[in-house]
């Protein structure tokens, strides 16, 4: 109990720090913000009310201020290069990004977890040498050349796919009840329009899954063997216990601890991951849009994107590490 | 230093009899054999000779000039006078594919050795000193580290502007904490062993206490890590390019080159892309497997 008291007092300072971060990060914007915003050819007088009913005017600290106060009352600013509040863009665009990412996870962790504890049990296998020399060549790979790659074979050459457009032709044809289609379609009964979003979400999907399963497949595959070797597992095969109960019910779950540290951790980068997934795939969720937003000098959405990616990654590690403590008796802090 | 270091054997065993650079001739014999021994090392190492070579000899190995557009010959195919095919303005893919290893490893290159510069004294002071300044130290590098490094790379270069200089001061800030912390972990066990007791009886400073004689004693992980995150920085430069937040056009950069063949590949124009991704992924898995080898010499369990 105390770990976890210990442990949530410990997110302040982090949390601040991360506002102190994105607020000076816009603050560094080389010349005066201001003439990004109005152009350069404006008359002083509308530059100093500007100035003032922005608050640019006043000290630094009591910028900060405002600026936190801004972004607890759920005030990002403006997103110029769309028109619509920070705020109200980034609840419409979420579930898309949502969607993809979390799909994304399913996969990789799905095709690695197997792979990973199937070349550990039979070490130097077949197999082992393939898993092996796979995510050697999967951790260099840039994600979006694999990404042009798959949808110049099957899209272009194979026509398996759909083209790179982002989720399809059918945002119309359902009501937004969660923004997440595949749900939606199944909820409003739709069969027609799941399998068209899943058509299209399939290769943004496996490019984003691609990227983790490597280093995925490599822990767990680690992770098993050293759990193979420890005495516990000695000392069961010693006692007659059968090879398949041994290795799938006594080591497994020991030897999955590490993937599933790593799993949250991945889930807390997968936001980066996806936009370039999304610029590939020109896939209309968070990533996209604050691409989009660089290419036209718009700050506030990558500020708020920014702050958005490092809260994610904050609330998904203390969730990591409270997991941990709660399935691992061997951590007392 | 050397009083405390001569009653240390070595791994080259009685050799301390000896003067120090047959000593250290010793030392990079026996480095070279940990090297050695896994054959992916030495072909890592090979992987990144042959690209600094290309980087160096660019001027000869291309066959035309990598900027020069040639306005009827745009959008062709691989063929016997353009290797790699054209793009969509004419450029040579080849010619641009060879000048862009300049700008590619210069990138991953100089932006590791500054985050080593911003990171190494930042994690010993920290690591040393302890107390109010390790904690001030370490709660900026945990607000740093609450970002995942490519969106706060994204931010920065949105904000100061894209040119190749703010680019890598850029990619060398979002790497630094891991310099720094990892000094910061070798410094806490090495600042309490005998011949730092000694240094300090002695009478010297603490900077010269940290910089003369520990710090040569911490820099084995921090080798391997700026190996392996040479090939991170030159991933997220490519990345940064990919999606317009690198060098500009018509800059010679691989991760530029596949942004910019990018939308012609769903016509089937495949190579304006798959050449500069694939030399992306070769100089990666060079500066990967290289990290792994030198990991084999410095970690005394993986022998």
């Amino acid at each position: 109990m105390q770990y976890i008291t210990k442990r949530l007092l410990f997110l302040f300072p982090v949390m601040l720090g991360v506002l102190v971060v994105t607020f000076f990060i816009a603050r560094i914007l080389p010349g005066d913000p201001l003439f990004l915003m109005l152009g350069k050819e404006i008359d002083q007088d509308l530059i100093d009310r500007t100035r003032a009913e922005m608050g640019l005017d006043k000290p630094v600290v009591t910028q900060f201020y405002i600026y936190v106060r801004g972004v607890l009352s759920g005030d990002l600013g403006m997103a110029w290069h769309t028109g619509n509040p920070v705020t109200y863009d980034m609840k419409f665009r979420f579930p898309a990004t949502f969607e993809l990412t979390t799909l994304g996870l399913l996969v990789s962790v799905a095709v690695s977890i197997p792979f990973g504890v199937i070349a550990a049990v039979r070490r130097d296998g077949v197999l082992d040498h393939m898993c092996r020399g796979v995510s050697l060549v999967g951790v260099s790979l840039p994600s979006f050349w694999l990404g042009l790659v798959l949808i110049y074979f099957l899209f272009y050459k194979l026509h398996i796919f759909p083209p790179p457009l982002g989720r399809g032709p059918i945002g119309f044809a359902l009501p937004r009840i969660t923004g997440l289609y595949l749900v939606d379609s199944l909820l409003t009964g739709n069969i027609g329009a799941f399998f068209t979003s899943l058509r299209y979400i399939t290769l943004p999907m496996v490019t984003l899954a691609l990227v983790n399963m490597a280093p995925l497949t490599r822990l767990t595959r680690s992770s098993m063997i050293e759990v193979l070797g420890a005495d516990y597992v000695r000392s069961a095969r010693a006692a007659g216990i059968s090879e398949r109960i041994v290795t799938y019910r006594l080591a497994l779950k020991n030897a999955l601890l590490a993937p599933v540290t790593m799993i949250g951790l991945m889930y807390g980068q997968l936001l980066a991951g996806t936009v370039i997934a999304e610029t590939i795939f020109s896939w209309p969720g968070l990533g996209l849009w604050a691409v989009n937003a660089a290419a036209s000098n718009d700050y506030a959405p990558i500020q708020a994107f920014a702050l958005l990616a490092a809260v994610l990654r904050v609330i998904v590690f203390l969730i990591v590490d409270l997991v941990y403590f709660a399935i691992d008796p061997r951590i007392r802090y | 230093m050397q009083v405390v270091g001569k009653k240390d054997p070595g791994p080259g065993g009685p050799s301390h009899r000896r003067g120090f650079w047959t000593r250290q001739r010793a030392n990079l014999r026996y480095s070279a054999y940990l090297f050695r021994r896994n054959p992916l090392s030495v072909f890592g190492l090979a992987i990144v000779a042959v690209f600094i070579l290309i980087a160096i000899l660019a001027p000869v190995l291309v066959t035309t000039d990598p900027l020069e557009p040639h306005s009827g010959l745009t959008d062709l195919p691989p063929s016997a006078t353009n290797w790699m095919g054209t793009d969509s303005s004419g450029m040579d893919i080849y010619s641009r594919v060879i000048y862009a290893s300049r700008v590619d490893l210069m990138v991953a290159g100089v932006s590791v050795a500054l985050s080593l510069v911003i990171g190494v004294p930042v994690g010993a002071l920290s690591g040393y000193f302890g107390g109010v300044v390790d904690d001030v130290i370490m709660r900026i590098l945990d607000s740093l580290q609450a970002f995942p490094s490519y969106i706060l790379a994204m931010a920065i270069v949105a904000a100061v502007g894209q040119d190749l200089s703010n680019i890598i001061w850029v990619l060398a800030f979002v790497s630094f904490p891991i310099y720094a912390r990892l000094i910061r972990a070798q410094m806490l066990s090495v600042k309490e062993s005998q011949f730092a007791e000694a240094a300090r009886c002695l009478g010297n400073s603490p900077l010269r206490i940290i910089f003369r004689h520990l710090l040569p004693n911490c820099m084995g992980p921090i080798w391997v890590q700026g190996s392996l995150n040479a090939g991170h920085a030159l991933l997220l430069a490519a990345s940064l390019s990919f999606i317009g937040l690198g060098v500009r056009i018509p800059t010679p950069e691989w991760g530029l080159m596949v942004s910019m063949g990018s939308r012609n590949v769903v016509f089937g124009e495949w190579w304006q892309s798959f050449f500069p991704g694939v030399a992306i992924f070769l100089a990666v898995l060079g500066f990967n497997l290289l990290g792994d080898g030198l990991q084999d010499v410095f970690d005394p369990k993986r022998r």
